[in-house]
């Protein structure tokens, strides 16, 4: 995890810091909990990936850089347990396995972070010798799972409503991005496996995976991107293909 | 509003077609669902539109005759339907991913 690596995490906290503010701003204006929820999940991301770039400019002093590892690695575990409430609030808020998914995935976060600890593997770096990080990466990826089926779900009901014009068309296709940004993140959390399996193998990280794990990671936040700050051509492109219906802000 | 929209809906349907009221909730929910909707979350707009664009070809299909005088009727009578939720609520996940890109 080099140099692609501290280019994709000086990106990806700066767009989450942008995304998390500019959605927390909202929330603040219209009281919504899953406003409030989704932008500070992405500022706490964004503050994860800042406190890694930090510990890889800290090489030098290793004692420093394990710990901004550690506090970047807690972050992110907060942010991942954070997002799981996102999907419940805003698609089954009613849903009882809703709510035992959450509660399973907050528990997997809590159990994996306190039990990396326990064994010494606080950085999370050990994961074919610490059984406790599993924990962390299942509760890393149901939520990834979820929102990726979710949203999928949503943009092939919502098509049938668009052409009625009973939904507008960059709200459905909002839905797509939304669940193509849970498949990557999904994508990514399987590479990571086949990233730490290959260390652990080498005693290096592997430039192809390293390369592969930017790739989700860019390609989660594209959508991501595309979902929040919609380019104006873009929204009039996904307008123009649902003539039936009537466009966003119209 | 759970299904009471639905069923104020269904009980009409059946009342304008003589169909059972197997038959009226079984061909409302499979106009309701071609729709993209769903029967608990149901709003009387939304009904309305799935009335006019979605069900006169449902009824055609079952062989009812002047099915745009039943779903007019069925319009008609769904003014007075009972006082439901709002559901177009900051709630709905149509809301929230309207909202979320007008930060």
């Amino acid at each position: 995890m080099e140099e692609n690596a501290y280019i994709g995490s000086v990106i990806s906290g700066l767009a989450y810091f942008a995304v998390g503010a500019r959605l927390l701003r909202l929330g603040i204006r219209t009281r919504s909990a899953s406003e409030w929820l989704i932008g500070l999940t992405f500022l706490i991301w964004g503050l994860s990936y800042a406190l890694w770039v930090f510990s890889m400019a800290s090489q030098s002093q290793p004692a420093l850089e394990s710990q901004l590892i550690i506090a970047s690695r807690l972050t992110a575990n907060l942010g991942n347990a954070a997002i799981a409430f996102f999907p419940f609030l805003v698609f089954r808020r009613r849903s009882a396995w809703a709510k035992y998914l959450v509660a399973l995935v907050v528990i997997c976060m809590i159990l994996g972070t306190a039990g990396s600890i326990w064994v010494g593997d606080p950085e999370g770096v050990e994961p074919l010798a610490n059984a406790w990080w599993w924990f962390e990466w299942i509760g890393e990826i149901a939520p990834a799972i979820w929102i990726g089926v979710e949203g999928l779900h949503h943009y092939g009901t919502t098509r049938a409503r668009v052409r009625l014009g009973l939904c507008e068309p960059m709200v459905s296709h909002r839905y797509l991005l939304w669940g193509l940004a849970g498949i990557s993140w999904t994508l990514l959390d399987f590479a990571i496996i086949g990233q730490f399996i290959d260390f652990w193998a080498t005693r290096s990280w592997s430039a192809g995976l390293d390369n592969l794990v930017g790739l989700f990671e860019i390609a989660a936040l594209a959508m991501i991107w595309l979902a929040y700050f919609t380019p104006a051509a873009y929204q009039r492109r996904i307008a123009g293909a649902a003539p039936a219906a009537k466009t966003e802000g119209a | 509003m759970d299904t009471s929209l639905f069923d104020f809906a269904a009980q009409k349907l059946e009342q304008h077609t003589g169909f059972s009221q197997l038959e009226a909730r079984g061909t409302l929910r499979i106009a309701v669902k071609s729709a993209g909707l769903e029967a608990k979350t149901l709003t009387v707009a939304e009904l309305g539109v799935v009335f006019e664009k979605l069900m006169p070809g449902e009824l055609e299909q079952r062989g009812v005759e002047d099915t745009l005088s039943v779903c007019a009727a069925v319009m008609r009578d769904l003014e007075d339907a009972p006082a439901a939720e709002d559901d177009s609520t900051s709630n709905n996940p149509d809301d929230v991913f309207r909202r979320l890109a007008k930060a």
